[in-house]
C-alpha cells in the first residue's frame, strides 16, 4: 500500500472537475427551478390562504346579514301577527257587536210580527168563532156574547202556545 | 432423486468453482497496480476507472442540461435527477438549518456522495477486477539502485511459488539474483493485473478526498469567522484550552486519517469478500454478499458526505453559538 502524492493530487482535480460541472451544469439550474417553484408554490399558497380568508370573511357577513334578515322577519312577523291578532279580536268584536245587533233587530221584528200576526189571527178566529157559534146557535149573537166568546177562546189558544 | 439433484447442483458449483477450471490464483492486491503512463504520471487501474466516472458523471451532466427545461411538467430524466438534488439539498438543510450555509456547502456535499457511490458501485460492476491487462514494466534503469544496494548483502530467503501448487518454499539465494529474478519477472515476463478497480478502493482517492474536506473545513471556518476561528487550535488563555487546542491540531490530522482509512477499508474489504466468495462458490452464494455491498456502498458514501457536511457546519460556528445550541437543546 503506497501513498502516491502525484495520484492524490490527481483525484483531487478530478473531483474538482466533476464539482465544477455538476454545479454549473446540474445543481445550479435545479436549484434555481426548485426554488422558483418553490416561491410560485408558496405564493399560490399565500394568495389561496388570502381567498380563504376572504371567503371567512364573508361567511361571517353571511352569517350576520341572515341573522339579521332572520331576526328582522322575526320581528316582523311578530308584528304582523300582533297586528293580525288584533284585527282578528276587532273583526270578531264587531261581527259579535253585528250579531248582537241583527239579534236584536231580529227580536224586535220577530215581536212585531209576532203581534201583527197574533192580531190577524185574533180578528180571524173571532170571524171563525162568530160564524160558528152562529151555526151552533142558529141565531145572532149580539156584541157582549159575542166579545166574551171571543175572547175565551183566544185565551185557549194563547195558553196553548 | 433428491440426493440425486443436490449431487448436480454440487456439481455444477465444483465445475463452475474458478480453482477446478484452470485459474489458480486469487488476485487480491492492497494497493492500486498501474496500466499505463501518461506523461510520466503512473496512471493506476483506479485512477482509470475514477477517470470514466467522472467521464460519465461529466457527460450525463451535459446531456442533462441539454435537455432541461424550466417547465412544471418535467420529463422523467428531469424528475429523477429534481428528486435526487432535492433530495441532497433537504438532507444538507436538516444539518445546516440556515439557506445560505446550505447553497455553500450543498454542491461539495452532493458531489461527494455522487461521486463515492458511483465508485463504490462501479466495483461491483461484473468486469472490474476480473478484466486483466498487461501491468505497466518497470524501468530496467530505475532498479539499478536495488542492484548497488544488493551488492552488500550475498544471502537472502527466496520465495519460491511452485506452478500447479499453491505451496511456498523458501531457497536460499544471493539479494543479486533476487533483484535480477525480479527485474526479469517485471521487465521481461508480462504480469497481468485488473484494469479496473473501483477508486474508493485505492488509498491515495479515498485520501484526496479526505484531504479535500479537512481542508475545506478550515477554509469555511475561516471564511465565516475569520482568524478568530484559529483560536480554537491556539489558546494561551490558560494551560487547559492550550492543550485542548493542541488536541483540535491532532483532531485535524485525525479526520484525514479516519476519512480515508474508514471509506478505504470498508469497500476495499468488501471487495476481498467478493473475490474470496466468487473463488469459493461461483454460484448463488455471492448474490447476498452482493447485496450488502450495495448497502454498504451507499452508507459509505453517506457517511462520508454527513461528517463532511457536519465538520463544515460545525466549523462556521462560533464558540458562543456552539455553546448557545447546546444551551437550546
Amino acid at each position: 500500500m503506497e501513498i502516491n502524492l502525484a495520484q492524490i493530487i490527481f483525484q483531487m482535480i478530478n473531483f474538482g472537475m466533476v464539482l465544477a460541472a455538476l454545479t454549473y451544469l446540474i445543481y445550479k439550474p435545479v436549484l434555481k427551478l426548485l426554488e422558483d417553484r418553490r416561491k410560485r408554490v408558496a405564493d399560490a399558497a399565500e394568495a389561496a390562504a388570502a381567498v380563504m380568508k376572504e371567503k371567512e370573511n364573508l361567511e361571517k357577513v353571511k352569517e350576520k346579514t341572515l341573522s339579521e334578515a332572520s331576526a328582522k322577519a322575526k320581528k316582523m312577523e311578530d308584528e304582523i301577527r300582533k297586528e293580525a291578532k288584533a284585527d282578528a279580536k276587532l273583526l270578531l268584536e264587531e261581527s259579535k257587536s253585528e250579531i248582537t245587533a241583527k239579534e236584536a233587530k231580529f227580536s224586535s221584528e220577530l215581536a212585531k210580527l209576532k203581534k201583527e200576526e197574533l192580531k190577524s189571527m185574533e180578528s180571524e178566529v173571532k170571524k171563525a168563532a162568530l160564524t160558528i157559534a152562529e151555526k151552533v146557535l142558529g141565531s145572532s149573537i149580539d156584541a157582549k156574547k159575542h166579545q166574551k166568546l171571543i175572547d175565551d177562546q183566544i185565551n185557549e189558544i194563547i195558553e196553548s202556545l | 432423486m433428491l440426493a440425486k439433484k443436490y449431487g448436480v447442483v454440487l456439481f455444477a458449483l465444483y465445475i463452475y468453482n474458478p480453482r477446478h477450471m484452470g485459474n489458480q490464483s486469487l488476485h487480491v492486491s492492497i494497493s492500486a497496480e498501474s496500466i499505463f503512463n501518461f506523461f510520466g504520471l503512473s496512471i493506476t487501474n483506479s485512477i482509470f476507472t475514477s477517470l470514466i466516472v467522472s467521464f460519465l458523471l461529466i457527460s450525463f451532466a451535459f446531456f442533462f442540461r441539454s435537455k432541461f427545461k424550466i417547465t412544471d411538467k418535467p420529463s422523467k430524466l428531469q424528475n429523477f435527477v429534481e428528486m435526487i438534488v432535492e433530495a441532497l439539498y433537504n438532507f444538507v438543510y436538516s444539518i445546516t438549518e440556515n439557506t445560505k450555509k446550505t447553497l455553500l456547502f450543498f454542491p461539495l456535499i452532493a458531489t461527494f456522495f455522487l461521486f463515492i457511490i458511483l465508485n463504490n458501485y462501479v466495483g461491483l460492476l461484473p468486469g472490474v477486477g476480473s478484466i486483466l491487462t498487461k501491468e505497466e514494466s518497470i524501468e530496467v534503469a530505475d532498479l539499478a539502485p536495488q542492484q548497488a544496494m544488493a551488492s552488500s548483502s550475498p544471502v537472502v530467503e527466496k520465495e519460491v511459488v511452485l506452478p500447479g501448487d499453491e505451496t511456498v518454499t523458501h531457497e536460499s539465494a544471493t539479494v543479486e539474483e533476487v533483484v535480477a529474478e525480479e527485474a526479469g519477472a517485471e521487465a521481461g515476463h508480462a504480469k497481468f493485473v485488473p484494469i479496473f478497480r473501483a477508486a474508493t478502493a485505492d488509498l491515495n482517492t479515498t485520501l484526496a478526498l479526505a484531504i479535500i474536506s479537512v481542508f475545506l473545513t478550515q477554509v469555511f471556518g475561516v471564511s465565516h469567522l475569520g482568524l478568530s476561528y484559529f483560536k480554537k487550535f491556539i489558546d494561551f488563555s490558560n494551560p487547559i484550552n492550550f492543550f485542548v487546542g493542541m488536541l483540535e491540531i491532532i483532531l485535524e490530522f485525525a479526520k484525514v486519517i479516519s476519512f480515508a482509512f474508514r471509506l478505504f477499508g470498508n469497500i476495499f474489504a468488501g471487495e476481498v469478500l467478493l473475490a474470496v466468495m466468487t473463488y469459493l462458490i461461483a454460484i448463488a452464494v455471492p448474490a447476498p454478499f452482493y447485496a450488502l455491498e450495495i448497502f454498504v456502498g451507499f452508507i459509505q458514501a453517506l457517511v462520508f458526505s454527513m461528517l463532511s457536511l457536519i465538520f463544515f457546519n460545525l466549523a462556521t460556528k462560533s464558540h458562543h453559538e456552539e455553546s448557545h445550541e447546546l444551551a437550546k437543546n
